[in-house]
């Protein structure tokens, strides 16, 4: 168990105080500059070095005070990891190598000026986070947080606006009237069921029960699939909020969240969050001053893939071996322990804060035009490149190759998989002979790739096939 | 259709039948009680579903797939299909997927023709080899590989869970569990340790519930399958429970092959216990008495049982005659029939012509009978076994449920699993203490002084129930006075326990909507038993505890029919159904229906016999199945004084320890080799059937006992058990409505007093039996022998799970002699370090009255300073050293507490 | 075998007090953190502590795939087999650990120094093939680096 300091800081005891401490925390940044070292999934590959260096480097060159140096979770081209941004200039770096880093910080930090092998394409033009097509392309809003924030610090939330709309739901609204803005705003489940989330919770609420629970499903576990960790790893507050305006709108007195062993670094930002949001306020008794009071726990899954179904999630949560239930009453009707309960997802839960802020119906309409009534929200999607090659003399390097590009980008649900993977970085001329989607997408083939991505379509378990075979 | 309770109902269509179901119900239940059967494999009523098998699918309208009946519950206007087309193919294929996991060993199972497999393969026509068919690998050594009682076939098991679920859900003993997953997935132990070193209790549960041959009792493997078996329906011979069993009967041979309970089946519900279960070998044992026998010259000689007959009954007459009424005795069995016992104190009273009839109550319930007699008006448990899992806080003192009682420990436990709040009272660490949300673990003893104590508080806090003590009790004002005696900083000091503990006891009990007490010996074998007994009446009334459903006085009963023994009169001053000899009018009544005077003569209990017999004033004494020498404290005193005797007459199965000094041995019947009737200890009353033909020569106890009188110069005869019941029933009002027909399936609670007459669950409703509920004034009052430099511990004596009293029926059974064969001390760890005493070590526990050598058991169940013996092994007999001090009023001796002391023995403990 | 101190098992409960049965995963997370494994003594002993039955412990221990109940190597390293990683030569990577340690998935060095096993997916696939020590993850693994990240690691 890796347990970090909290830091003490004044306890919020009402969304204005929050609002205050925030103006103050943003005045505070405006203009400053940062150094935003991906500290997630870049570790895999020297994030943690090159980190480490950019400190030390400040300090030596007596800019502390001046440069900050900040961890943060994923910037989404893991294809150029570690990765870098720069701010106030909003400077993209991938391929950091620890010996460069003085000239990063002379010339880049200080003076903005850009270093052309450190950028995206090795090109210039592509230095800054607009000019990227890969971010052009994309609307960030789940992922609005991700990369821009220290996650283990609970200011670079809040100076975010994280836990604002908590403080809106809880102190201005009732229960039930969340409940019908998530059903205006159409959520579905995240996690790969597509069940309407605002119809599950009203569903928990009409059975009595002497206690309620909220379970968020972080056993991300399909292949491919890595978009939970992204949120948890790199804006674990902004999942704590989305958990705590839905355990107040469902009327829930305890929380769980059920995250994979297998992303300890996940494990330690959402217990780091906890943590702090108790010692400020904004979880355990009476949340920001609105008398509604809840407590989430953290458990790690023990390697149980069929953990990440819910009624094992729950057999889990209870002590026991993780074995599915018959289905139905679900869990909703008799879940935890035989009590209501509501198992969703963790970029469901992230989506919730939007909604509140936005109303249910704009929400709605960030979907894709088409298919707006019927598939709203925004999917956050990994991709990565992938083939079929089977040379066993050559296949490490031509996989290596054939597959360059891999990173987490967001996009509204509907789009067509075709225009996902149209803006690919330069490289080896390549086209689309099967995508791997997180989920439940499983594979599509080359045919297929007008299809629309939506996450709630099955497609056909062509993957599978090709892999056995 | 049946009449459904006030619960709320639903309407549904089952197979195009309209079906009126209860809220909550599943498909299943529903169905099964419209008697539609659905095909299952892991599901047992008592168990929760899980929905495992997916053999119990259904199609209900409007539903996506087919669901399991067993979890899905009812809903109105519900439709529901069992039996398509469908359903028949997908059941095929679950079976035919069971069957490739499972060896098909019919023709050499012992499951053959009764196993749920077998019907349902059979039924939609499952090819084994439709999925390649299973693949025996080598037969590996598993957790039940060497025990006697469970054995464990892998290849068999279909992973159903029942096993595993029924011991941890129904029986909490949680030996069992599944290991791995997936296709690696087994039954085992934790860490696949043989069964009898685990929680395991041997209740052969997991047996009873497999739907396959997986799980089979060792001892019946090749003895019998469904075709060669008949199931005859009797009671368990064991302790007051009274749970129904099926004796399996291989007629070609004679023998009980195995024993089984039937799901339903009152007051057990299917479920049993080690002795229950395993207990029966001593019934066929080569060391059964096959013949009369005579003893000439110290040494005994078969004899016909003419012979044998006619000199026990002209001895006993003669002795009769010459020295009067108090020269002779007899000892009745609680082991045996209601039939019986009422046979013998008939004899008594009019062969014998004495009240000196006695029966083993007195060693341990008695106080019981009299203290709550005297209380209440009746004394027997107030309630049903059957309302215990409806109590809100149960409150246990001197009583081990789960080891002496155990199927009314699997009541309680329901009561738990139900959020019921319990409340020990023990010195020792039992598991219902264990489990208990308060253990008061008081001084040996002090029971008076605790309840006292708690009672004080109530009253002070104002927690009694004013208007029931005003309306249903009297004598409250002297009662409430002597309490004034008494404190709870006072009870804490003396018994040991923190006061804050006695006070949440009382509050805890007090509030219980409803509490109910539940006592055993704890609080009968003190010299203060009656007043114990009085005290527990006295806080039940002042809390207004009693005279409802689930809230009352239980005494868990010891033996099989020692409630029967009891209501049958075998005591010096009661007919059956507590007539009073002394009341001129049943006395006549008795006269006139029996044909003679009745003797006026006090009469004794078993305890003054043996007083008596070394006094030299009893000189004769018939003796039916009981073993005073191992059964009565003080053994050698016991000896001496039955070897006093001029003659003895025993009618045993065995050769017991007092048998052998007998004059006259005459072979007796074991309960499966007779009719009649046995009385649990919720007064029940249930038929007890001839299985098996008894040994050799052996008789009916009944026929025994009319041979007897007959010989004695009082002709009696009787042509069946049944005739005896009705002429008992016809003298005594509680039984005065039940007939051999009448609880030819389910038996009756007393009251029972017309034909018609339901039976009665509790006792006391609206009004005690005496009219108001008397309080008494208790004082507390030491035990007779306390710890001294000397003897500085106190030893208590009691029964374990696995073994039932003399230890003469369970010894036999070899299961329960490879579990537990020897005795043994409990003493405390702090103890037996300060003693050099290590775990197993041979110790010599030695009190004023004689010593035994037996391997102590440390650890923490007893409280240090205390030591803790079974009285099961006639080899280093605890009753060697137990007390001869006796309870005031019903003279039961002191069992729970003497002094002593024990030091590590020289000699080496012999290898195992 | 020696016997197990069941000190550092004590403290954890107690750390962890009151331990229920909803606890009992953490409960052997936490204890496999401190031994390295799930010692029989220990679960023996938590079982009649907490009044977890022992074969409900034995039945977790079992099911989920994170436990041991053998003595474990001080390192474990995991080899990821998600889609991304068996794609891009996770079976190289993993012969190249194999040949490394000498020994295969499940089992533990002779020196206690290394156990192998693989993972289902790591959810590092842009990295792929993985492959994580403890909690250090590596992206990208080739297998001449195998060596030098195994000699990381004491």
């Amino acid at each position: 168990m890796t347990d970090t300091m909290v830091e003490s800081g004044p306890t919020i005891s009402s969304p204005e105080d929050l609002a205050s401490l925030r103006d103050q925390l943003a005045a505070a940044a405006e203009g400053r500059r940062r150094v935003l070292v991906c500290s997630t999934g870049c570790l895999a590959i020297g994030a943690r070095e090159v980190e480490a260096t950019f400190r030390s480097e400040v300090a030596a060159a007596g800019l502390i005070g001046e440069v900050d140096v900040v961890q943060t979770g994923c910037h989404g081209l893991c294809a150029m990891a570690p990765v870098a941004v720069i701010e106030p200039y909003d400077i993209v770096y991938g391929r950091n190598r620890v010996k460069y880093i003085p000239d990063v910080i002379s010339q880049t930090v200080m003076n903005g000026d850009v270093i052309r092998r450190f950028c995206y394409g090795r090109d210039a033009a592509m230095a800054h986070v607009e000019d990227i097509p890969f971010y052009a392309h994309q609307t960030k809003r789940v992922l609005r947080n991700v990369g821009r924030v220290d996650p283990q610090r609970i200011d670079d939330a809040i100076q975010r606006g994280v836990y604002a709309a908590a403080g809106k739901a809880l102190t201005t609204m009732a229960p039930d009237e969340i409940v019908e803005e998530v059903k205006a705003s159409a959520l579905r489940g995240r996690g790969g069921g597509g069940f309407p989330a605002g119809l599950k919770w009203e569903i928990c609420k009409q059975n009595p029960g002497n206690d309620r629970y909220l379970i968020c499903n972080a056993d991300e576990g399909d292949p491919g699939a890595f978009m939970d960790r992204a949120l948890l790893e790199g804006d674990p507050h902004s999942v704590l909020e989305g958990m705590i305006i839905s355990a107040y709108a469902i009327e829930a007195t305890k929380g769980f969240i059920y995250v994979r062993a297998e992303y300890p670094i996940a494990v330690r930002h959402i217990r780091k969050a906890i943590d702090e949001a108790r010692e400020r306020g904004l979880l355990g008794d009476n949340i920001l001053g609105s008398g509604y009071s809840l407590d989430i726990e953290v458990r790690e899954g023990a390697g149980a893939f069929v953990c990440g179904e819910e009624t094992a999630m729950i057999a889990s949560l209870e002590g026991e071996r993780g074995m599915a239930r018959p289905k139905p009453p679900y869990p909703a009707v008799r879940g935890y322990h035989g009590e209501p309960t509501i198992i969703n997802n963790v970029e469901t839960f992230a989506n919730v804060p939007l909604i509140i802020d936005e109303g249910g119906g704009d929400h709605r309409l960030q979907g894709h035009q088409d298919l707006r009534p019927r598939r709203p929200g925004q999917q956050h999607r990994p991709r990565r490149g992938a083939d079929g090659g089977d040379d066993p003399r050559h296949r490490l390097r031509r996989r290596r190759r054939n597959a360059p590009q891999s990173r987490v980008q967001s996009r509204p649900d509907g789009r067509p998989i075709r225009r996902m993977c149209a803006r690919l970085p330069p490289g080896p001329p390549h086209r689309l002979r099967l995508a791997q989607g997180g989920r439940g997408d499983h594979g599509l083939r080359r045919h297929d790739r007008d299809g629309q991505h939506d996450v709630h379509r099955r497609h056909r378990p062509l993957l599978h096939r090709l892999l056995r075979r | 259709m049946t009449v459904l309770s006030a619960l709320k109902t639903v309407n549904l269509t089952l197979d195009g039948r309209e079906i009126i179901a209860h809220e909550g119900d599943t498909v299943l239940e529903a169905a099964l009680t419209a008697g539609i059967d659905i095909p299952r494999l892991c599901h047992d009523p008592r168990l929760k579903p899980v929905g495992a098998c997916r053999l119990c699918v259904v199609e209900i309208e409007g539903e996506r797939g087919l669901l399991t009946a067993c979890t899905m519950e009812v809903a109105e206007g519900m439709v529901v299909e069992t039996e398509t087309d469908r359903l028949a193919a997908k059941r095929k294929t679950v079976l035919e997927l069971i069957l490739d996991d499972h060896r098909v060993t019919c023709p050499t199972c012992d499951k053959n023709g009764d196993c749920a497999l077998m019907d349902y393969s059979y039924r939609y026509q499952a090819d084994q080899f439709a999925f390649g068919g299973y693949k025996p690998g080598p037969v590996e050594p598993n957790f039940a590989t060497g025990n006697k009682a469970i054995a464990f076939d892998p290849q068999l098991c279909i992973n159903c869970g029942r096993c595993v679920r029924i011991c941890d859900e129904v029986v909490m003993a949680s030996a069992l569990t599944f290991k791995m997953r997936a296709a690696s997935v087994e039954v085992t132990t934790p860490f696949d340790m043989p069964l009898n070193e685990t929680s395991c209790v041997l209740c052969g549960l997991c047996i009873t519930t497999c739907p396959t041959g997986a799980m089979y009792d060792r001892a019946a493997l090749g003895q019998g399958q469904i075709k060669d078996l008949e199931k005859v329906q009797t009671v368990c011979p064991y302790c007051g429970v009274g749970c129904t069993i099926e004796l399996n009967v291989n007629r070609a041979n004679n023998r009980i092959v195995r024993v089984t309970s039937q799901v339903g089946s009152v007051p057990n519900d299917g479920n049993l216990c080690v002795k229950g279960k395993f207990g029966f070998e001593y019934v066929h044992s080569p060391e059964r008495l096959t013949t009369p026998l005579i003893k000439e010259n110290g040494e005994f000689r078969e004899a016909s049982w003419d012979e044998a007959l006619e000199l026990a009954g002209r001895r006993l007459r003669e002795l009769r005659d010459e020295h009067g009424p108090d020269s002779i005795a007899f000892l009745s069995s609680c082991r045996c029939t209601n039939e019986e016992n009422y046979l013998m104190q008939k004899v008594a009273r009019t062969a014998g012509a004495t009240n000196n009839v006695d029966q083993c109550a007195t060693t341990c319930h008695a106080p019981t009978v009299a203290g709550l007699a005297a209380t209440f008006g009746s004394g027997a448990m107030t309630n049903a076994i059957d309302e215990i899992k409806d109590v809100d806080t149960l409150f246990i003192i001197g009583s081990n449920p789960t080891e002496a009682h155990p199927i009314i420990g699997l009541e309680m436990k329901k009561a738990l699993k139900k959020g019921a709040k319990m409340v020990v009272c023990d010195p020792r660490k039992t598991w219902v203490a264990e489990h208990a949300d308060i253990h008061i673990q008081h001084k040996p003893g002090t029971d008076n002084m605790l309840i006292n104590a708690m009672m004080r508080h109530i009253l002070e806090e104002e927690l009694h129930d004013a208007e029931f003590v005003e309306g249903r009790c009297e004598n409250f004002e002297a009662f409430s006075k002597n309490l004034q005696d008494y404190t709870v900083a006072e009870a804490a000091e003396l018994c040991d326990v923190p006061a804050e503990l006695i006070m949440r006891a009382a509050e805890m009990y007090a509030a219980g909507e409803p509490s109910s007490i539940f006592y055993t010996l704890g609080i009968t074998e003190h010299t203060s038993g009656t007043e114990n007994v009085q005290n527990l009446a006295n806080l039940a009334m002042l809390c207004g505890q009693i005279g409802k459903r689930s809230s009352g006085v239980n005494p868990l009963r010891g033996q099989n029919n020692v409630q029967g023994g009891c209501d049958m009169g075998a005591m010096h001053g009661d007919f059956p159904g507590y007539q009073k000899v002394d009341d001129e009018v049943v006395r006549f009544k008795f006269a006139e229906a029996w044909g003679v005077d009745i003797p006026t003569n006090k009469g004794g209990r078993v305890t003054d016999f043996i007083e008596q017999a070394g006094d030299g004033v009893l000189r004769g004494f018939y003796v039916f199945g009981e073993d005073p020498v191992l059964s009565e404290p003080n053994q050698a005193k016991v000896i001496k004084s039955l070897e006093n005797l001029e003659f003895l007459v025993c009618q045993e199965i065995f050769m017991s320890e007092t048998a052998k000094l007998a004059d006259v041995i005459l072979p007796a019947t074991s309960f499966a080799e007779k009719d009649g009737t046995f009385t649990n200890t919720e007064r029940r009353v249930q038929r007890v059937r001839k299985a098996v033909e008894p040994p050799g020569q052996a008789k009916a106890d009944w026929e025994i006992i009319c041979l007897m009188s007959t010989a004695m110069g009082h002709p009696m005869s009787y042509d069946n058990a049944g005739e005896i019941f009705d002429e008992m029933a016809s003298l005594t009002p509680s039984y005065g409505g039940m007939s051999f027909e009448r609880i030819d399936e389910v038996g009756l609670q007393w009251p029972c007093p017309t034909p018609d007459h339901p039976g009665t669950g509790f006792l006391h409703a609206g009004s005690f039996t005496r009219g108001l509920g008397l309080f008494h004034e208790i004082r507390f009052r030491e035990a007779a022998e306390l710890p001294d430099d000397d003897y500085p511990y106190i030893l208590s004596t009691g029964r374990t799970l696995y073994n039932y009293n003399i230890g003469n029926m369970t010894q036999k059974s070899d299961a329960i002699r490879q579990k537990q064969s020897k005795n043994f001390v409990e003493m405390h760890a702090s103890d037996a370090e300060r003693l050099g005493v290590a775990n197993d070590d041979l110790v010599t526990v030695t009190t004023r009255r004689g010593e035994v050598t037996v391997k102590a058991v440390v650890g923490d169940r007893t409280r240090p300073g205390a030591l803790w013996m079974p009285f099961h092994f006639v080899d280093q007999p605890t009753n060697r050293i137990t007390n001869d001090a006796f309870d005031n009023i019903t003279r039961t001796a002191e069992y729970k507490v003497c002094a002593a002391t024990v030091k590590k023995s020289a000699e080496v403990p012999a290898a195992t | 075998m020696t016997a197990v101190d069941l000190g550092p098992a004590r403290a954890v409960l107690e750390d962890m007090a009151p331990v229920d049965h909803g606890l009992a995963i953490p409960l052997l997370q936490n204890i496999q953190d401190t031994y390295g494994y799930l010692p029989r003594e220990v679960l023996l002993d938590l079982s009649s502590e907490t009044g977890i039955p022992a074969s409900h412990l034995f039945g977790l221990a079992t099911f989920y795939a994170q436990f041991y109940l053998e003595e474990h190597g001080r390192h474990t390293v995991r080899v990821c087999r998600g889609t991304a990683c068996h794609v891009r030569g996770r079976k190289i990577i993993q012969e190249a650990i194999d040949d490394e340690l000498g020994i295969g998935p499940g089992e533990t060095t002779e020196d206690r120094r290394f156990s192998l096993e693989t993972v289902a997916c790591v959810g590092t696939c842009f990295l792929a093939p993985v492959v994580m020590v403890d909690h250090d993850y590596f992206g990208n693994v080739d297998p001449k680096k195998v060596g030098e990240i195994m000699s990381g690691y004491e």
